[in-house]
């Protein structure tokens, strides 16, 4: 029977790094035959039915606890608690989408995390990430200070309850699509711009582009009161797209289709999850007290 | 509890290594009377596991060893080719794995003075294994994978461990390769051979310095391959203590005054054992393993049997050999001569 033992050599898990991603990294800076220990976790899980013997293995190899898996999950992936059965298979599953560790943090390596909505910007090496993609898409942002601005905006507006992870992507896809018709004036321009330049990817450079604008929606979409005023229970949809446009007054050139895709986007998302935003927006009531009639306006992310 | 693993492997290696034996506190008599009862048991009991497994002697051999050792790593070069070995050859219990022991940790040391923090990266300076009986060249490469803690896997073929052995070393950085039990390889036949060459590819191909030992390897070393192996290095016999002339006399009673002053007895005259020297040289056959055995359990006995805390605390001849004394052990006198003198007679 095969038997783990601690290696010379630890390596540090990275920032929401998955198991797999961890174990492969482990193996290779130990010079251990990776599919070795992967077929002798897979037997011990067909014996026992235990998900986790994959956390058991890599504490035997690398001193690692169990439980840094389950909370860096928790952390990335923001579940709903109801059944820790099947988040501990969540865990311990490899996962089918990966997001890559920034290659600057890990010194070229390969590190794969959750697929998570926590963060789109290297902030100590100033590298887009590439949602959705490999590793090797990853761009250095733009020099300036506006993306970076963004980005630690994006990480605040990504804590929201009111925010889904469809209902980010749709966001991502609606702006990618009215780019070209919408204002800011340079907006068009740059993403012309990241259009003609060498290697465009699309779904990466473009991204990257229109990154700044769709925080700020992402920004405006997170707020409790858009919620309870706009988006609530029996309100009128021409309310909701009334506060869109004013909403987005700050926007120029033709915005009409952007907000009825918004409008659209925004009561799919609440349909789908009444009971969670009622409990939401009381719990922000009752911290913050009750919501005002009319909502304030946007407070300016700069993107000069 | 101390978390006990095997030597040939590099967490029990290390726990080896690492391990700082206390010295009983040097007490006087009366404060060693004025003690309670359970701290006076105590200082006993630290007196003779200090005297069992504590202190080490350097010998001369240990020695000329480390330095051999040592200017085969300053001198080699992981990148050029030709091994350098050092084959130590000797009996049983004459201290072959003890001064393994001490080379490895002398080499650890060196290692932590060019780079204090070289085990948080990664770098094992020194792999030890011993041989299994019988050894294929699989356990060959198993051993050292096994040494370094990395899953051999059951079903891997003979070239997949052997390169992963080699793989682990260089991305180890080890320097020094130390082979225990060698006498345990089938020497002689084809699977000794293959075995053999195995071990020499790795050892080419890790560019390390290797040291062997086991017993009777001069003699049991036939094939080419392992004349190979003795031909590229150094060949040093650790023999058991003689007692054929003065000089070497002089030396076993030099090593009996030491031990003697290990033992930390109040009342033992300094060169007191030295009047059992040369029985105990008959005893021990001149092993300093069977030397450090025997003077442990008189000390033992002698400790444990004290009629009161306030007894003498001397070695006597009866703690040493037991009832029958001295001369039990001694051979008997002109049996040699009585027979050269019945030949003569007839």
């Amino acid at each position: 029977m095969t038997t783990f033992h601690r290696q010379a050599l630890y390596i540090r898990p990275h920032h929401y790094e998955t198991p797999h991603s961890y174990l492969d990294r482990l193996c290779d800076a130990n010079a251990i035959h990776t599919p070795l220990v992967t077929a002798v976790v897979k037997k011990r899980r067909a014996e026992t039915g235990h998900k986790h013997l994959l956390a058991h293995a890599i504490r035997d190899l690398a001193g690692v606890e169990p439980m840094h898996w389950v909370k860096a999950y928790t952390r990335a992936v923001n579940p709903i608690m109801d059944d820790a059965n099947r988040m501990l298979g969540e865990v311990f599953r490899k996962p089918r989408d990966t997001r890559w560790v920034c290659t600057r943090c890990t010194g070229g390596q390969t590190a794969g995390t959750w697929e998570h909505h926590q963060f789109t910007i290297c902030l100590r090496h100033g590298r887009w990430l590439a949602p959705g993609h490999g590793p090797e898409h990853q761009r250095q942002v733009p020099g300036e200070a506006v993306w970076l601005r963004a980005e630690r905006a994006y990480r605040q507006v990504a804590r929201s309850p009111f925010l889904t992870r469809p209902l980010v992507d749709e966001v991502w896809r609606i702006v990618r699509d009215q780019a070209t018709v919408l204002g800011p004036p340079d907006l068009a321009a740059r993403l012309a711009a990241a259009e003609k330049a060498q290697g465009f990817k699309e779904g990466v450079d473009d991204r990257l582009a229109l990154y700044p604008e769709t925080v700020r929606i992402l920004a405006w979409l997170a707020r409790a009161e858009v919620w309870d005023r706009l988006v609530g229970p029996h309100r009128n949809q021409e309310r909701l797209r009334a506060g869109l446009r004013r909403g987005f007054d700050w926007m120029p050139g033709d915005k009409s289709v952007l907000e009825e895709a918004l409008a659209e986007a925004l009561i799919r998302s609440r349909r789908s999850r009444l009971t969670q935003l009622d409990e939401a927006i009381h719990a922000h009531i009752r911290k913050h007290g009750p919501t005002p009639r009319r909502i304030p306006a946007m407070r300016q992310v700069s993107t000069r | 509890m101390e978390d006990l693993t095997p030597k040939n492997t590099l967490a029990g290696l290390r726990h080896r290594i690492d391990r700082e034996h206390v010295q009983p506190a040097p007490l006087s008599k009366d404060e060693y009377l004025a003690l309670p009862e359970p701290d006076r048991y105590a200082h006993d009991d630290a007196r003779i596991e200090w005297f069992g497994s504590g202190f080490l002697l350097t010998t001369g051999d240990t020695v000329e060893m480390m330095r051999s050792v040592n200017a085969y790593l300053r001198t080699s070069n992981p990148l050029s080719v030709g091994e350098r070995n050092v084959v130590l050859d000797g009996p049983a219990n004459v201290g072959k794995t003890t001064m393994l022991m001490r080379v490895a940790r002398e080499v650890e040391m060196q290692t932590s003075r060019r780079t204090p923090d070289y085990r948080k990266q990664g770098i094992v300076p020194v792999c030890y294994i011993e041989v299994a009986p019988k050894s294929t060249p699989k356990m060959i490469a198993a051993a050292i994978l096994d040494f370094y803690g990395v899953p051999a896997g059951e079903r891997r073929t003979q070239r997949e461990l052997v390169n992963n052995a080699v793989t682990v070393m260089l991305a180890r950085r080890t320097r020094l390769l130390i082979v225990d039990e060698l006498q345990m390889l089938r020497l002689q036949g084809s699977a000794g051979d293959d075995a053999i060459d195995t071990l020499k590819s790795i050892i080419n191909n890790a560019g390390c310095v290797t040291v062997f030992a086991g017993i009777d390897l001069t003699a049991k070393m036939a094939s080419r391959s392992a004349e190979q192996i003795m031909a590229r290095g150094e060949l040093r016999h650790l023999l058991p203590f003689s007692s054929a002339s003065d000089a070497d006399r002089s030396r076993w009673a030099g090593l009996v005054a030491s031990f003697e002053r290990q033992m930390r007895l109040f009342d033992q005259t300094p060169g007191g054992l030295l009047e059992f020297a040369d029985p105990l040289h008959a005893l021990t056959g001149g092993r300093i393993g069977d030397l450090r055995r025997v003077l442990s359990r008189a000390m033992s006995i002698m400790l444990d049997e004290k009629p009161t805390p306030d007894a003498p605390e001397v070695i006597t001849e009866a703690h040493v050999f037991g009832a029958a004394g001295a001369q039990a052990v001694l051979p008997q006198p002109g049996t040699a001569q009585r027979k050269k003198a019945a030949e003569g007679i007839a």
